[in-house]
């Protein structure tokens, strides 16, 4: 189980947040889920540093990014992953309540993995979820403790 | 006479008149010579015929007694006429009988006498005359006359009539050199006026009049044209400042209009990105509650399934399908904003296709339902893809959708085409509308049936945006209860209409 490598789930909304760790909890994820609230939390947690420095070693097995992110934004972050080796082979999909044509676009210019518009009706939500679960993670698992981060504590 | 074409009206005068004063003293001159000499001549003759009466009187007795001495006196006797060179007695029988020579002269006389007569040589005067004794000829006496002094006086005739023809040729000269002004000064004065106003386009300068004659007539006339230019020229002058002016005014005008439209582009250029801007955060933030609100509920029927009575299930169910028509709400209104202002791209779309795929997808909405589908031939038109599918998307569900009530739902799909246009058309025996509403059926969030039937109320308006788009037209034909007829027209020269 500690072999499993985590989920990095980048929303700045609590409510998208706790819909989304609901959902994955729904379709039996095993893997711990860390949460962050914006794009430079999210570098720091890939990069180790800052809040995330003494955490252990290892990349998360995918990250969802949300698109629209205060300060640092989701394409942003994107671009820093692939600029990066030994963060560019990461899954990264992107979670957006937008239809925009270009933001579709620069994502996948950006090397995104899957582009997910957030459907209204949760219930897509739930599938759309489902289906990347199966592809990017192990889920033959039964349903572990799904993790929300809230801040520094202690290290695992 | 050409030699005379180019020269200035004063010379053409002046050798004009020198020239026939010197003809007409020409012709005078050999008329009066001529005379002279005739008359002259006719004196001398008159002279020698009467010397020749007396010496032939004067030699009668002489010739009668054939006394040579007293004839050859007779004759010395004509010395006293200076004009008589030779003298000769012929006898009765026509022989030399006496002769006289002048001092100085040499003579060859006849040997027998000539006719009667008397005769002109080139220098000399010959009269031969009978001499006559009652009625009988006695002897002739033949007289020599010089022609020297007739050739004398002619010469000086000829002298003085030279010298009268030259000196009125130069008279004629001297004197049509002044009086020629009278006309050449005046037309000098009108080619020199002609020349300065031509030259400094002066219309203002006048030629100067001199006389009243047929030349004042027409410096008179030139002066008139000349104001009459004037007054033509001040007012093309005034015409050409007055739209000069009225150029500037527009020149200004269209310069203020075009800032105005400037500054009116560049804020309609910003009201655009607003209004994107706009559109980006509706997509995004008015989303994200409304999927919240989705989201929880869901978690609220789901969590709380056990703990919830009929009727608070019912409106559980309420709040979802108000959720779900908000979030349709959001997309239509989006995709409305976006067919306005996304660029278009213009490919061969076959219609005929395009209506089978969207059918296809509209299966579930119609499980259960009876429809008689009537699709005709469709053409293949230039137009965007993507938006040619929201149109007849938006056409078929309508139709689909306002014959729910039919037990027997009929939906017929054509084209008619003229050379300009392809026309298409989608026709329903649904509810129809109430042609006095025709002109609100393509108006956003005009809807004529907002109680019977769910929707949004874009669908036509956006139909319409993306047709006036592709340069073609929308309308619309129906009744209450009996059915509507939708049609839109494409050009059929689509190719590069972009904006």
């Amino acid at each position: 189980v500690n072999e499993l490598k985590r989920i990095l789930l980048v929303e700045d909304n609590p409510k998208d947040a706790q819909l989304t760790l609901r959902a994955l909890g729904d379709a039996h994820l095993a893997n711990e889920v860390i949460v962050v609230r914006d794009g430079d939390e999210a570098l720091d947690y890939l990069h180790r540093r800052g809040l995330f420095e003494l955490r252990a070693h290892g990349n998360p097995a995918v990250v969802m990014l949300d698109l629209k992110l205060p300060r640092i934004s989701g394409l942003e972050v994107l671009k820093q992953m692939r600029a990066t080796p030994e963060l560019s082979k990461i899954p990264v999909v992107m979670l957006t309540s937008s239809r925009e044509e270009q933001d579709v676009q620069t994502s996948y210019e950006l090397g995104v993995n899957a582009y997910v518009v957030k459907p209204v009706d949760f219930k897509e939500f739930l599938s759309a979820l489902k289906t990347l679960g199966v592809f990017w993670a192990v889920v033959n698992q039964p349903p572990a403790g799904c993790v929300r981060y809230d801040g520094p504590r202690d290290i695992e | 006479m050409s030699l005379l074409q180019n020269l200035p009206i004063k010379w053409k005068l002046i050798i004009i008149n020198t020239l026939t004063s010197f003809f007409v003293m020409l012709v005078a001159g050999v008329i009066f010579f001529a005379y002279e000499r005739s008359s002259y001549l006719k004196t001398l003759q008159q002279d020698i015929e009467t010397l020749s009466d007396i010496a032939a009187a004067n030699s009668m007795a002489a010739i009668t007694f054939q006394d040579v001495a007293a004839a050859e006196d007779t004759l010395r006797s004509l010395r006293e006429q200076e004009s008589i060179v030779a003298a000769a007695l012929y006898s009765k029988d026509g022989k030399l009988f006496a002769r006289y020579v002048r001092y100085n002269a040499e003579w060859t006389f006849p040997v027998a006498p000539t006719a009667d007569g008397t005769r002109l040589t080139d220098t000399h005067l010959i009269s031969v005359r009978s001499i006559r004794l009652e009625n009988e000829r006695v002897g002739t006496i033949y007289l020599v006359g010089d022609l020297k002094k007739f050739a004398e006086r002619l010469r000086i005739f000829l002298l003085v009539i030279l010298l009268i023809t030259l000196l009125t040729v130069l008279l004629a000269f001297i004197i049509s050199a002044q009086l020629q002004k009278v006309i050449s000064k005046p037309i000098g004065t009108l080619a020199s006026t002609a020349t300065a106003v031509s030259e400094k386009k002066d219309y203002s300068i006048r030629a100067e009049k001199s006389g009243a004659d047929e030349l004042g007539y027409l410096i008179d006339r030139f002066n008139d044209m000349l104001s009459q230019i004037q007054q033509r020229d001040l007012a093309l002058h005034q015409a050409q400042l007055e739209l000069e002016r009225r150029v500037e005014d527009r020149t200004a005008e269209i310069k203020r209009l075009n800032t105005h439209l400037e500054q009116r582009a560049s804020q309609l250029e910003n009201a655009n990105k607003e209004l994107e801007s706009f559109s980006y955060s509706v997509s995004h933030d008015l989303r994200a509650p409304l999927r919240h609100i989705s989201g929880f509920v869901d978690l609220l029927a789901h969590d709380a399934k056990g703990q919830l009575n009929e009727q608070t299930l019912g409106h559980v169910q309420t709040i979802q399908e108000s959720v779900k028509e908000a979030g349709a709400l959001i997309d239509d209104l989006l995709s409305f904003s976006r067919m306005g202002r996304s660029e278009m791209q213009y490919l061969n779309v076959d219609l005929a296709e395009m209506v089978e795929t969207i059918r296809e997808k509209l299966k579930a909405d119609v499980a259960g339902r009876k429809i008689e589908w009537k699709v005709g031939a469709l053409p293949t038109v230039q137009a965007d893809p993507a938006m040619m599918r929201l149109v007849l998307t938006n056409l078929l569900s309508n139709a689909v959708k306002y014959t729910r009530k039919r037990e027997v739902a009929q939906i017929e799909i054509g084209s008619t085409s003229t050379d300009a246009e392809f026309q298409i058309y989608v026709k329903d025996n649904g509810i129809g509308f109430d042609m006095r509403y025709v002109d609100r059926l393509f108006g956003v969030f005009h809807r004529l049936h907002g109680q019977q039937f769910e929707g949004t109320g874009i669908g036509l308006a956006t139909v319409r945006r993306i047709i006036a788009r592709h340069g073609g037209r929308t309308w619309a034909v129906g009744e209450v209860d009996k059915g509507a007829a939708f049609y839109f027209a494409l050009p059929r020269n689509n190719k590069e209409k972009s904006w």
